[in-house]
């Protein structure tokens, strides 16, 4: 489907096209799962949100009246959905009563995963998180305060607010965390 | 103006969100201020740090997923049907279960929750099985399977049609200080209703002579065979709730529940999810109990292979849920 616009796309997908839904889904999948775990701090809740993103954005992706905002509307979509997941507090685990004992579950990230990044992942999970989210859509996504007012339902104020506050809490616990990552080794 | 107000002025100015004359004057400020120098130095380095951070790979596109979510209009009533088509037992066992989960959502809505509490790896050690944990605590001595209980599980293995269901993560949760038990047995019972187990939580925990009263939300078809309660040591007020329960078909579950270690949030709402496993398809569910309850439903995902199909609204238990948040106000 290369050389078809997202706009093209996008109507294909109105009409439940499953090859443009796959085509946006391979597009922005990766952007929204990056977005999600910053998010959470979980790849397993980033894929489940990745998931739930498209899910709920091919439901109602007539709704999408600006076909070039695709890109801002599944991060909104993703966001509210974050906050939706971070304000959750309970773990309810059913298991059988025989057999599995629910050890397929993936485990957390991977070695592979604490490098840099994840200095920047653990950093952002000292925000609270709409200033998280604003500092991620701002500074990692590269939306305008104006965008990001939007997709949080906020004012554009509030966004500089935000912005300006996880910006003096992240500098101040990315710096502690490089310097005690300089000191264990 | 403070340099605290220019920290504020720098990252708007980084935003773009200054007028040409409050850049003007940040910009002097700046240059008469190592601090505020320094400041939008390391703002202006941490912006290419995070322009730098690399992301993930999202989980491969699903066509199965995909299909299920295009069908989805057409689905506006899959929970039922899809209760309807599994049958009885799943039935059952579905709205059982999330009448537990709202018990269990009430005890927190009504209490405020546990407190904050670090992890816990010790509660990751519970087996799974028809004894499991009996020998850790020593605490359930007494229960013995019956000749129909042994009869029902062996039912509940052969048909394929069970109610499968999985931890959605590790048990990793929870509070265990260094040298102690690792759970202490509060409450255990051959036989019981939610009723008494959340009496017996609501005493143990922070509610001493104030039982929940929540008899009455059991479906009918389910009996609860086993309930037991263990608590982590004090300080921590994190639980473990464990009951067992059978349909009238001889298919019989067991849930499991432990607290959360995240603080309470500081408005009355409560939210719990899962992953229940029905004839080899995965099933997300999840509750949102917020302020007020009455302006949200209970959410039901369907998934295969793993992937979210579809967030569904299952009303019958959400009405359940309605009543019983409106006794309890």
């Amino acid at each position: 489907m290369s050389g078809i616009s997202v706009a093209a796309l996008v109507e294909q997908a109105r009409a439940q096209n499953p090859e443009a839904m796959a085509w946006l889904y391979q597009e922005y999948a990766d952007r929204i799962c990056s977005h999600a775990y910053r998010m959470l701090g979980s790849r397993q809740d980033a894929e489940d949100i990745t998931q739930e993103t498209f899910i709920r954005a091919f439901r109602s992706i007539g709704q999408l009246r600006d076909e070039e905002r695709l890109s801002a509307w599944l991060y909104s979509i993703a966001s509210h959905l974050c906050l939706d997941h971070l304000r959750r507090r309970k773990l309810i685990a059913w298991l059988p009563w025989s057999g599995e004992d629910g050890s397929q579950e993936r485990g957390e990230d991977s070695v592979a995963d604490v490098e840099e990044t994840d200095l920047v992942r653990r950093a952002l999970q000292e925000l609270p998180p709409k200033d998280r989210a604003c500092l991620a859509l701002r500074s990692i996504e590269g939306f305008s305060c104006g965008e990001i007012a939007e997709m949080l339902k906020c004012s554009e104020a509030a966004v500089w607010n935000r912005l300006a506050r996880a910006r003096a809490k992240f500098a101040t616990a990315y710096r502690d965390m490089q310097r005690e990552e300089a000191r264990q080794r | 103006m403070s340099c605290s107000v220019y920290r504020t002025a720098i990252s708007r100015y980084l935003d773009e969100a200054l007028s040409e004359a409050e850049r003007r004057h940040l910009l002097a400020h700046v240059q008469s201020c190592s601090q505020c120098a320094a400041t939008l130095a390391e703002y202006r380095a941490l912006e290419t740090v995070l322009r730098r951070a690399q992301g993930i790979h999202a989980p491969s596109f699903s066509q199965s997923w995909l299909s299920a979510s295009a069908a989805n209009a057409r689905r506006a009533s899959l929970f039922r049907s899809s209760i309807t088509n599994l049958g009885l037992v799943s039935a059952g066992a579905i709205a059982a279960g999330l009448v537990l989960l709202l018990a269990s959502s009430l005890f927190l809505f009504v209490t405020g929750g546990p407190s904050n509490i670090p992890p816990i790896p010790a509660l990751a050690a519970i087996e799974p099985g028809p004894r499991a944990g009996a020998e850790d605590t020593g605490a359930r001595s007494g229960q013995h399977s019956s000749p129909d209980t042994t009869a029902a599980r062996a039912s509940t293995r052969s048909n394929p049609d069970d109610m499968k269901v999985k931890a959605s993560r590790p048990f990793a949760v929870g509070y265990q200080p260094a040298g102690q038990p690792a759970r202490v047995p509060i409450y255990t019972s051959p036989t019981a209703d939610l009723a008494v187990v959340y009496t017996a939580l609501g005493d143990s925990l922070t509610r001493p002579g104030k039982p929940l009263d929540l008899s009455g939300t059991l479906p009918p078809e389910a009996t609860v065979e086993r309930v037991m309660i263990e608590r982590a040591p004090a300080p921590s007020q994190a639980y473990y709730l464990e009951v067992v329960f059978a349909l009238p078909t001889g298919t019989r579950y067991r849930l499991q529940e432990i607290s959360a270690d995240a603080p309470p949030p500081s408005t009355p709402g409560v939210a719990e999810e899962g992953t229940l496993l029905i004839a080899g398809k995965a099933w997300k569910y999840g509750y949102i109990v917020p302020r007020d309850p009455r302006g949200e439903t209970v959410r039901v995902f369907r998934s295969t292979a793993g992937n979210r199909i579809t967030n569904l609204e299952a009303a019958a238990p959400l009405d359940e849920m309605v009543q019983m948040l409106q006794y309890l106000r």
